[in-house]
Formats: structure tokens, sequence, C-alpha cells
């Protein structure tokens, strides 16, 4: 019997572009978790996690980084995101050896992709297919929440001053690659 | 016969490759859900059409595979007297007499000669496919005591379409049916 290798193909890897002072790419091997609190078990659910990465789970549409680099978002009372590099197909196992048990835990990874935009002008670029304020004194550095862009939901979370990471369906990919980059474009044209 | 195999999407396009190189020995080619249906037709598989909520086992031909040595959910609904009427309808195939002939699906199944009348139904076509490797239309279809009458002709009336057509009940399974092609 043959031996066969197979190939990952994200659906925007390689993307890097440059527009008008803002650097747009996808950012390689970024694995994402969910994890959901158990009803009753909230407590240890927390406790878990605080003795995995050392940080507590922050408010909701906050976000914060561990020691190791695993970037904790929590979406709702019960829902958080863990968003860290990671290259094998084996993310939710990983976490939730980490949890040991105490969490719900699903592989997000390949249901959505990520792009990085980075600049001085990436807030202007945003605010054209944003509808969130995006002002530093409203959605300051680690702040994350749900939106859509171009009809497309997104969840965007502002990792430094003039660093944003957008995530999106990874089966509208390109399109949202599309929109973003088009956004970038006309910023350069005013 | 048949496999799904689940990998990681950003494998999906990867695993297609992998399939098609490790399949050309086999001569295999990909095929969408179309193909499937018609398909699943020639061997006279139920699918969704005839497994709509109002048939049973013994409606399918399939009352056997039932075990009457031990429970199951439904069964004790499957043995009421109007479950195993012997003049139930029966999965059965289909053909019509004129072979360029398009079979019709929801046609009713009426007696050569009868008035195509609600009292005079006896059952209706669920899945019509025109089968390329017999080369005309084949249907399936619900039939009082269907399996006790093959090679009867009927009409097959379709009010709908205000069309009608001969057609010959024939078993279900039109293509390989002692399975020789896919344990060959």
């Amino acid at each position: 019997m043959a031996e066969y290798t197979l190939q990952a193909e994200p659906p925007l890897a390689g993307a890097e572009i440059e527009i008008a002072g803002v650097r747009l790419w996808a950012p390689a091997d970024l694995a994402l978790v969910s994890l959901a609190l158990p009803l009753g078990g909230e407590d240890a659910a927390l406790t878990a996690i605080r003795a995995a990465y050392g940080v507590d789970l922050p408010d909701i549409g906050r976000s914060v980084v561990a020691d190791d680099g695993t970037r904790l978002i929590r979406l709702a009372p019960d829902l958080a995101f863990a968003l860290f590099t990671h290259a094998t197909p084996d993310a939710e196992r990983v976490v939730a050896d980490r949890l040991n048990g105490a969490v719900y835990t699903t592989d997000q990874t390949d249901v959505w992709v990520a792009l990085a935009l980075s600049g001085p002008n990436t807030r202007r670029a945003l605010e054209r297919i944003c509808p969130l304020d995006l002002h530093r004194q409203v959605f300051a550095v680690d702040h994350a929440a749900r939106t859509v862009m171009e009809h497309l939901g997104v969840l965007i979370l502002r990792t430094g001053e003039d660093d944003y990471l957008l995530l999106s369906a990874s089966s509208s990919a390109k399109s949202f690659l599309h929109a973003v980059e088009v956004s970038l474009t006309n910023v350069n044209q005013t | 016969m048949a496999y799904e195999v689940a990998v990681p999407a950003r494998f999906g396009n990867a695993m297609m490759g992998v399939l098609m190189e490790a399949g050309r020995e086999f001569d295999a080619v990909p095929y969408g859900t179309e193909a499937l249906g018609v398909m699943r037709i020639e061997k006279g598989h139920a699918a969704g059409n005839e497994l709509n909520g109002q048939t049973t086992a013994h409606n399918l031909g399939m009352g056997r595979m039932v075990s009457q040595k031990k429970d199951c959910i439904g069964n004790v609904l499957s043995q009421r007297p109007e479950m195993l009427r012997d003049d139930a309808v029966k999965l059965v195939g289909f053909r019509p007499v004129e072979r360029d002939t398009g079979l019709i699906a929801g046609s009713h199944f009426i007696t050569c000669g009868e008035a195509a009348t609600m009292e005079n139904d006896q059952g209706w076509m669920s899945s019509v496919a025109y089968s390329p490797s017999l080369g005309h239309s084949i249907g399936l279809g619900f039939l009082n005591r269907g399996d006790a009458r093959m090679g009867e002709i009927l009409r097959a009336v379709s009010p709908v379409h205000g069309r009608e057509m001969e057609v010959e009940v024939v078993s279900a399974h039109f293509i390989d049916p002692d399975g020789e092609r896919l344990r060959g």
C-alpha cells in the first residue's frame, strides 16, 4: 500500500498585502478552541482555566494573553475562545488535556479564518467596514467584540495600539479578505 | 457499501487528491448527489421519498429485518392489524411500457380500464430517474400488494400534469439484483 500524506491548505494561506501604511496578513497555524463552562460547574471551570493558563478568564468582551501566548477571549458568561499558535490538527485535545475535563472544549480552528492588521492607518481602514466605535477610549487594547463587516460575521480583537485581529467564517474566507482589502484600498485613495 | 471520511477542513482538498490517486487503479471517479440519487433508484434503495413517515418496514419489503424475538422502538405499533394488512402498499419498481416515455413522480396507479378516481387509487410513484445503465426512465413506488403483481401493466396517472402513461410493475432492484457487481 502506497503511503500518502495530506498537505494542509488553509483558505487564506500566504495572504499578505501592504496598502496605505497597513499590513494585512493571514497568520499561519492559528488554532482556535471554544471553551464552554458547564452549567453548575462554572467555579471548577474557572479554577481549571486559572491553573492551566496562569490567568483568570477575563470579563465578557475582553481578552487576556497567558504566559504561554494563548489569548483567552471571553464571549459570554459561559463561553470563551482560546486562540494560540499550533500547527497540528489536535488543538482541541491539547486544550482539553490542560483543562482536565472541567470545561467543554470544541475545535473551531478550521471553522474560522483570521486576518491580522497592523499599522498607523489600521483604524481608519477598519472604520469604513466595521460598525463599532474603535476609538481607544471605547475599544481599547485586548477588547473583543462580535460584529458584521460587509454582512459577514466577525469577531474583532484589538491586540495592540495599531494592531487588530479579525476572525470570520472560513466558508466565506476569500470574500472576507476581499472586503478588508477593498477597505484598505479606499483609505489609500482619500 | 459506502464510507464517509472526515478530516479537518484544511485537509479537504488534499484528501480528495489522495483518494483519487489511491483509486486510480480501480478507475475511481468522483460523483455528485444527482448521480447518487440515480444510482440509489437503480438499486431500489429507499430514501427520503420512500421514508416519509407514512411507510413502515412492512411497506418497504423489509419486515423480516425487524426481529420479533426481541423488542425495539416501534415494534408494538408495527404489529397492529392495520400495519400488517395483506393488501398493504409495497415498494416495487416501475418502467414505462413505451420505453422512451419519462415517468412522473407523484403519479397514482390505477388498474387499466378503471376510472382515475380516489376509490380506484392503488398507490403512488415516489421517485423517478432516467437510468443511463438501462437507457430508459425507471421509478420506485408503493402499490397495493405490489410484490405479488410483477409484470402487471397499470395506468400511472398524474392529474397535476394532465398526463398519464402505462407502466409495468417490476422488481425495485433494477441493476445488479444479486449484488455480483458489488462483490465481484
